[in-house]
């Protein structure tokens, strides 16, 4: 009996001492999750702004405008940038990610992978990728995704690339997130094309085109960056729920121990008065 | 004089929004100056100086990282990856960058050619607006 209760005792040790640190992962990914919403709503109006112009040189010259990032190369190859976390505990953010990418991505796709975890997921199952832009999701550069850019439009230019996709987790709100698959090139001009615009002759210095042509790539960039702070707010979200289901997990567990404790407590205490009793009676 | 309302945007967020009388930036295709009621424009900004007149009829300098310029009815955006006033470039942080970039240049074996001008002109950019204001 004596080692029953001991056994329960560290039990509920044990459980403490993880209760703590579920409820530390979950203080720090709070306080991560409003730092990446906030660096999201920072980013809005660049992000917004860029894709205010491109729609109005679309729809202002429509049909006139030729530019590569706008037709398909059919030739070219499909890329993929996916966007995983590099830490684990985040609940199912990263397992949506891979099953949104086992379901889109063909053997003969190229991948420029986001995070350590999808790495070494795809470095698993040998599916070969692109690693120069792994931790992009920690060091949040803003001169790497300038690089990427660069180096994607480069290739797109060059008919390497057929079209461009990002694979990256919605943040709807704090408990709704889900992986989206979005084209980045060619450009899909019918995203631009809801918008009415009032505005009349813009001048374009030196032409349409050539304006178009420079905006393209920092549009891209915009957008990269979006998706990926978004994702990092999913991922941080995802944390925050998961910590807190493990931290209540925890304490119902604790409170199961405790009554089983001081139920085995309460046994041996009858077990010892009843032998005393039985003692002092023999007598 | 009449003034127009200025907004520059960064990844980083809204750097500025401020009212200006003058606002002097270089294009592709060359220096401009824009004014109040200026009709709508769209344009490239190079890596070069910037500068605006504000409401104190004050000049302001910019070394600005290239970037999109676009003028609307009432207000001009502008879009940048980086900007920085004359009192925020660290003169010895660009002038490191810039010995850094001109030897990548001499190196023979350099592949990103491009990427290195590129550094290099911002670096003199900065150095330019920060020694001469």
């Amino acid at each position: 009996m004596a080692n029953d209760m001991q056994s329960i005792k560290r039990r509920i040790k044990s459980v403490e001492s993880t209760k703590k640190i579920t409820k530390a992962m979950q203080l720090v990914a709070t306080s991560k999750l409003r730092k990446a919403r906030k660096q999201m709503d920072e980013l809005r109006p660049y992000y917004s702004k860029t894709q205010e112009v491109v729609s109005e040189i679309l729809t202002s010259n429509q049909g006139m405008v030729e530019s590569p990032y706008l037709q398909e190369n059919r030739q070219g190859k499909t890329v993929y940038i996916v966007v995983t976390s590099s830490l684990g505990l985040c609940g199912g953010y990263n397992a949506n990610v891979f099953k949104a990418m086992s379901e889109y991505i063909q053997v003969e796709d190229e991948i420029y992978m986001i995070g350590s975890k999808g790495a070494s997921y795809l470095t698993h199952h040998q599916i070969p990728y692109h690693d120069q832009y792994l931790h992009l999701n920690t060091t949040l550069d803003f001169k790497d995704v300038i690089r990427l850019v660069q180096e994607l439009t480069k290739r797109y230019q060059n008919h390497e690339i057929g079209s461009i996709q990002m694979i990256y987790t919605k943040f709807i709100n704090n408990l709704t997130f889900q992986p989206y698959v979005m084209k980045l090139l060619p450009v899909d001009t019918k995203n631009f094309q809801k918008k009415s615009l009032t505005h009349k002759a813009t001048l374009f210095e030196p032409d349409p085109q050539t304006v178009l042509n420079d905006l393209i790539p920092m549009y891209l960039q915009s957008v990269i960056y979006g998706y990926l702070v978004e994702s990092i707010t999913s991922e941080n979200a995802s944390r925050r729920t998961s910590m807190e289901n493990a931290t209540d997990n925890a304490e119902d567990l604790i409170e199961e121990l405790l009554l089983k404790y001081n139920q085995a407590r309460q046994s041996a205490i009858t077990n010892e008065i009843s032998e005393i009793v039985a003692g002092a009676n023999a007598q | 004089m009449t003034t127009f309302k200025l907004k520059i945007v960064t990844p980083l967020g809204v750097y500025k929004e401020t009212d200006v009388e003058m606002l002097n930036l270089r294009t592709t295709t060359g220096q401009i100056g824009i004014l109040a009621h200026h009709i709508p424009l769209a344009s490239h900004i190079e890596i070069s100086e910037m500068n605006y007149i504000d409401e104190n009829h004050e000049k302001q300098y910019f070394a600005i990282a290239g970037g999109f310029v676009y003028v609307g009815e009432n207000d001009t955006t502008i879009i940048t990856s980086a900007i920085e006033s004359v009192n925020e470039i660290d003169l010895e942080r660009a002038k490191s960058s810039k010995q850094r970039a001109e030897e990548r240049l001499k190196s023979p074996q350099n592949i990103d050619v491009l990427r290195a001008e590129i550094a290099l002109k911002k670096a003199i950019t900065r150095i330019n607006v920060k020694t001469t204001h």
